[in-house]
């Protein structure tokens, strides 16, 4: 038998269910694991192993008696620390927010609470969920389970780290401008950023309270559909959530691609991709051509607008979300993070009522340019290989602000149009690092873009992969 | 074209209690704002809504 923390978050639940496994086994071999790969990624932020098997004994003594909570009864994960437990602290990555417990558990927490999943850790991010890369100046920089010196990309890092490293099943994760995708790209793992009002964010950390969402990272796209069934739906704590109807995404996922038309940008999504990316990507659109899905190019409208409008519209909230504690307590911030935050005060009002009011007309320019005629929209992750941490660290210059403009300049319009995308693993790039493909779709398409990226996974193994830790 | 100038910044961020440090938002804004104004030009008319909610609306209505 393999060992239990390298299975997927779907096969762990099996395993529970039947009782191949219990819970307290599966709890302890993923704690055991996660305490091994700490000191070299600096991605858990607490571990509550006490707490976890005394779960695990009740998960199993529920199961003795007949009685399942529901599709993740006794699979441990860990969560970003930016998911408020009421009674707990969440860090936020920051100092600032101290050890004050809080008063509310964040919607998403309670659906798997109530699914049956056990939460044994938190996990590291970026400050505030305000940064690309995974650098961390209160609680240590995160680091790449495939090579320790390269950067795990943010804001998710822990995130991302953890389930590359095969030291949690999956996790929560947020993607405002890319939070999600970039750091599943980077650490080789399925990441999805779901449509604007797909999942409750009810008593999650807001950063920018238009283009916040919260959404999972695991293994594979089964996983994320899996999870995303027990997140998705209305929730009358969040008036942004969405009653659209929830399908039954395990189900979609299973459908034949045969057919579906799978667009490629002609423009945008072409420019400045590194070779060894490039290399990768080609072969991905080869293996959708080879499932029988249609390849046509599409030409997108003007999408650098985009990236800049969602920049502002980022700028703007989070630094009136912060104004208290820049007035109040500018020194608790590191100093990149302060000096972005800055930014957001220095910008008019009407610019950023500008930037909103761009949204509206540029999801319908860019629906009729794509969905109009395609299904779903195949797009690299990135332009770029993984950096290292020094080189996107503190005084690193050279070109410094260019990488990180990189790093999400092929996200973060998804995050400004509301549109749902996931990130999976299609190769890696020569410097042994994993490279990854986005596949975007229509609003609330997340069952059309998770079915052909299930499909991708079916015929390849790259998320099958694991660092050598 | 606008341009925020850099005495308008200064004065924005002293409004805002904000008096440290801020070279990185002096050097940013009005590169931000001429970029918006780029990007708004290229379209007639803008809506009025921009509440999340009235978004939300739109992106149910694409669905």
């Amino acid at each position: 038998m393999t060992a239990p923390h390298t299975w997927t978050l779907a096969d762990a639940a099996r395993a529970v269910k039947v009782r191949q496994i219990s819970a307290l086994e599966l709890v302890e071999d993923v704690i055991a694991r996660a305490q091994a790969v700490q000191p070299a990624l600096n991605a858990f932020l607490r571990i509550d192993a006490d707490l976890a098997r005394a779960q695990a004994r009740v998960a199993d003594a529920e199961l003795a008696h007949g009685r399942t909570r529901g599709p993740l009864h006794g699979v441990p994960m860990a969560h970003k620390d930016m998911y408020y437990r009421a009674g707990v602290p969440s860090s936020c990555g920051s100092r600032i927010k101290g050890e004050q417990p809080e008063d509310v558990t964040a919607t998403a927490l309670s659906r798997l609470d109530a699914a049956g999943a056990i939460q044994f850790a938190v996990l590291n991010m970026a400050e505030f969920a305000y940064g690309p890369t995974g650098h961390n100046y209160h609680y240590g920089h995160c680091r790449n389970p495939w090579n320790t010196d390269y950067i795990t990309g943010g804001s998710s890092s822990g995130s991302a780290a953890a389930v590359g490293a095969r030291a949690t099943f999956a996790a929560l994760g947020s993607d405002t401008g890319a939070s999600i995708r970039l750091p599943a790209a980077l650490c080789g793992v399925t990441g999805l950023k779901v449509t604007y009002g797909r999942i409750s964010r009810a008593g999650a950390m807001p950063l920018s309270f238009s283009m916040d969402t919260v959404g999972p990272l695991a293994r594979s796209a089964e996983d994320c559909a899996l999870l995303l069934g027990v997140l998705a739906g209305h929730d009358l704590a969040d008036a942004t959530s969405s009653r659209e109807a929830v399908p039954d995404y395990l189900a979609e996922i299973t459908r034949p691609v045969r057919g579906l038309r799978v667009g490629v940008a002609l423009n945008y999504f072409t420019d400045d991709v590194d070779p060894g990316v490039g290399t990768a990507l080609t072969e991905s659109v080869r293996t959708l051509e080879g499932l029988g899905c249609e390849i046509v190019p599409v030409t997108l409208p003007e999408m650098s607008a985009m990236d800049v409008a969602g920049t502002h519209v980022i700028a703007a909230e989070a630094a009136a979300l912060h104004g208290a504690w820049l007035r109040q307590r500018p020194d608790g911030y590191s100093p990149q993070v302060l000096a972005r935050l800055q930014r957001g005060l220095a910008l008019p009002a009407t610019k950023y009522i500008d930037a909103l009011r761009l949204r509206g007309p540029s999801l319908d320019a860019f629906t009729r340019a794509v969905f109009d005629r395609v299904d779903v929209l195949h797009a690299p992750c990135l332009p770029i290989p993984t950096p290292t941490i020094a080189e996107t660290d503190v005084g690193a210059g050279g070109g410094m602000d260019r990488t990180l403009a990189l790093l999400t300049k092929f996200m973060r319009p998804f995050n400004y149009l509301g549109l749902p995308s996931v990130a999976l693993p299609c190769g890696f790039h020569p410097n042994g690092l994993p490279v990854g493909m986005q596949l975007a779709g229509r609003p609330f398409a997340e069952g059309t873009i998770l079915r052909v990226a299930h499909a991708f996974q079916q015929a390849t193994d790259w998320h099958r992969k694991m660092p050598a830790l | 074209m606008s341009r925020v100038s850099q005495g308008y910044v200064q004065e924005v961020l002293q409004l805002q209690g904000v008096g440290r440090d801020p070279d990185a938002a002096k050097a940013i804004a009005p590169v931000l704002a001429a970029q918006l104004d780029a990007a708004a030009g290229a379209y007639d008319r803008l809506p009025f809504e921009t509440e999340p909610a009235a978004f939300l609306v739109a992106l149910e209505r694409k669905a």
